[in-house]
């Protein structure tokens, strides 16, 4: 197996590890520690597929600008409905 | 011109980023959703099958492992991977179907079939945010699998199958990957188990 090949299966293997990983925690109980350490095992995963799979850490850097843009759009796009339901009914509306 | 990227795979990664939005979208109701209404849906993440979810996981990683495998092999080789790679697609989608019948049998399939365990209407929503989301992932792969066996036999009666083509392939397939790597502990993991 040539040297690119063999690096696509170690990346297999992490995701596995990975996997494999984030099934064992989910038995562990963590309480409020679970939600969030099973999406970072998730990030994680991506990132990996994303960087080696899809290639990414080869492209052009512009092409990667391209690509990560929506991770910004999901962040503004979540940070405002958690906005809105978190402070629902907190905040006095006038005339209301 | 030097760092050129070809007009496909450029196409390909703007519908890739409208695809993010269209996902993110429906997960973050499911996120919402589960913060005003945490017992019903840990209530609902107890009622998947955590090794069929597992397993359908690892099916769905060895398949981005063999496109991606295809994508950098000799043409000899490439064309196998393929057809493996789409079996393994097909494999994810009989065992999800599997899971869809036992949810049927057991009347947790909204509104065809519902006599649940328990009556909430949260525990409602939450198969109804499962069977949409989890299907319009199942739908995107069954498009995926149709694509690669489309250049797969293009590719056996020696027409043109050109790089982009398969490069872009290759996006798709890890993209709907990265979506179920995401759906995976949002349904089978968090709160369900521990």
């Amino acid at each position: 197996m040539n040297a690119p090949l063999k690096r696509l299966t170690y990346i297999y293997f992490a995701l596995l590890g990975l996997l494999a990983l984030t099934v064992a925690l989910s038995q562990v109980p963590l309480g409020t520690f679970a939600g969030p350490l099973a999406l970072t095992i998730a990030a994680l995963k991506a990132i990996l597929v994303a960087r080696d799979y899809m290639k990414l850490k080869t492209e052009p850097a512009g092409l990667q600008v391209i690509a990560l843009a929506p991770l910004f759009w999901v962040g503004v796009f979540i940070a405002l409905v958690w906005a809105d339901v978190l402070m629902r009914g907190s905040v006095g509306i006038p005339g209301k | 011109m030097k760092n050129r990227v070809p007009a496909g795979l450029l196409g390909m990664w703007v519908f890739l980023a409208s695809e993010v939005l269209f996902f993110s979208t429906l997960i973050l109701a499911f996120w919402v959703y589960r913060h005003e209404w945490p017992v019903e849906f840990s209530d609902g993440v107890r009622h998947m099958d955590l090794i069929a979810g597992s397993v359908n996981t690892a099916v769905l990683l060895t398949s981005s492992w063999t496109m991606a495998l295809a994508l950098a092999s000799s043409p000899r080789w490439k064309g196998r991977l393929l057809v493996l790679t789409a079996f393994l697609g097909a494999v994810f989608l009989v065992i999800k179907g599997s899971e869809y019948f036992m949810h049927a049998r057991d009347g947790m399939l909204p509104p065809i079939s519902w006599s649940p365990p328990q009556s909430a209407p949260a525990f409602k929503l939450f198969f109804i945010l499962y069977f949409l989301i989890t299907g319009l992932h199942a739908l995107h792969l069954s498009i995926g699998i149709g694509c690669v066996l489309w250049a797969r036999l293009r590719m056996a009666l020696r027409r043109e199958v050109s790089e982009t083509l398969l490069e872009n392939l290759g996006l798709y397939w890890h993209f709907v990957d990265i979506v179920w790597i995401f759906l995976f502990p949002l349904f089978y993991l968090i709160g369900g188990h521990a």
